[in-house]
């Protein structure tokens, strides 16, 4: 750092103020519930903070999930947590938390609002509305294989709503991996056999 | 929906590829072994004690395919005579259950994710079981990389690391970039501070993950520029039959 020249407020671990998302050493900062974060989300993390160290890790998150809704693995927590921080970390801070928290809540209303029959399951056709909605056009194909994949009963035609998050971790995550790479709004993305391998181990090897 | 009508072998081996001789072959208490032979057929060049490739036509049995059902005319009878140790309930095809059992009788117990990973490599279309060549693949694939492994496990401490990792890869014909390695070498560090180091099932595992992806990658990259053009479609069909649940 010795020799540069900073703007007069500007954080030492950065050139630009914290809370902007273009900040290279975000991760470097505390993280911190933006502003305006609802009051509902600020307590659930607290709630979840057992130790009360400020950070969520895997274990308190896994435990916290498996109160609201159903079971999670620990494998499904961590592939959780990659899918919003794009690290191997198994702690997140409030400002992860609420991306995430958002993110469920989001998939959650979404879950009931297609299980036209409220069965509590979803098939591929509600799946695909769903998936469209959440903004993910995940192709017909595509739709199928995912059924296939994350239905555990084993009956292969509709998801759980356990099962939907998981579903919607990996697309979420997938999808975004898509996009960094994606030449814009082309509907193509170029990858090297590298940035292939890197985008896509951490969704299989979990 | 899209279904991967899937073969995977080693690929062929350089010319002068030439394996280490045996060291220690007859103290493995496996079921299965055979003589030692050397196939130069294109998908087997490694020293194998486990299976036979089928065109080790000189040995020829001709009642292989009436005794078991199946099996292709040439299937070496140590392979037969695994099958039906594995295929416990008769029904002709191994399940999940069964190849689980029998990975865990004669290596040590396999994780059930590294036998369904195997399951959905080695299986034809949706069935969820295998069939009697099938399960010969299977069991072939596996010889060459347990060779693989114990050439490369140099201390023979039954386990490897990164840098085995890389070169056991290597020769399997998969540059693997250090980066890649480090994210699969990742997945099997427990925390304990010390050097992350597979053990043959984790191996497996890791293998068997980088060789499917790779040649899904070279089925988009065919004249081989190191650089593929996907879709979101294909990009989600290549990848979702890899996460095992």
């Amino acid at each position: 750092m010795a020799g540069m020249v900073l703007p007069p407020n500007a954080n030492p671990f950065g050139y630009i103020l914290p809370g902007s998302n273009v900040n290279p050493f975000s991760s470097l900062l505390p993280s911190s519930f933006p502003p305006g974060t609802p009051q509902h989300i600020i307590e659930a993390f607290r709630y979840s903070d057992k130790d009360g160290n400020g950070f969520i890790d895997d274990k308190e998150l896994k435990a916290v999930l498996s109160t609201c809704d159903h079971g999670f693995s620990l494998r499904t927590i961590h592939l959780l947590m990659y899918s919003f921080t794009s690290t191997n970390t198994r702690v997140i801070g409030p400002r992860e938390f609420v991306q995430l928290f958002t993110s469920l809540q989001q998939w959650r209303d979404v879950f009931e609002r297609n299980d036209k029959d409220r069965n509590g399951k979803i098939d591929s056709y509600e799946l695909q509305q769903t998936l469209q909605t959440l903004g993910y056009p995940v192709p017909p194909t595509v739709l199928n294989l995912l059924v296939l994949k994350f239905d555990k009963s084993g009956r292969n035609y509709a998801l759980s709503y356990d099962n939907f998050i998981e579903c919607c971790i990996v697309v979420k995550g997938l999808s975004d991996k898509f996009k960094e790479k994606e030449n814009v709004g082309s509907g193509f993305a170029t990858f090297t056999y590298e940035s292939f391998l890197l985008s896509v181990l951490p969704f299989v090897v979990a | 929906m899209a279904t991967y009508n899937y073969q995977p072998s080693a690929p062929s081996m350089p010319e002068n590829y030439a394996p280490d001789p045996p060291t220690s072959l007859n103290s493995s208490s496996h079921e299965l072994y055979g003589n030692h032979g050397y196939s130069q057929s294109a998908n087997q060049g490694v020293q194998s004690n486990y299976g036979y490739s089928s065109s080790y036509s000189s040995y020829g049995y001709p009642n292989v395919g009436g005794q078991s059902g199946g099996f292709a005319p040439g299937t070496h009878p140590e392979i037969v005579r695994s099958f039906q140790m594995v295929d416990k309930n008769r029904s002709g095809f191994i399940e999940e259950r069964e190849l689980e059992e029998a990975l865990s009788m004669n290596y040590q117990k396999f994780s059930l994710r590294t036998v369904r990973l195997l399951m959905f490599l080695f299986k034809k279309g949706d069935s969820l079981k295998i069939g009697p060549n099938e399960f010969a693949a299977l069991w072939n694939c596996l010889g060459e990389w347990r060779a693989i492994f114990e050439r490369f496990d140099k201390d023979r401490s039954g386990k490897i690391d990164l840098t085995e990792l890389r070169d056991a890869l290597y020769s399997l014909g998969y540059a693997v970039p250090p980066s890649v390695l480090q994210v699969l070498m990742s997945k099997y560090d427990n925390g304990s501070g010390r050097r992350v180091e597979l053990n043959f099932d984790s191996f497996v595992e890791c293998g068997m993950i980088v060789k499917g992806l790779t040649e899904k990658f070279k089925e988009k990259d065919k004249r081989y520029t190191g650089s593929a053009t996907l879709t979101y479609d294909e990009f989600l069909r290549m990848i979702i039959p890899f996460l095992i649940p």
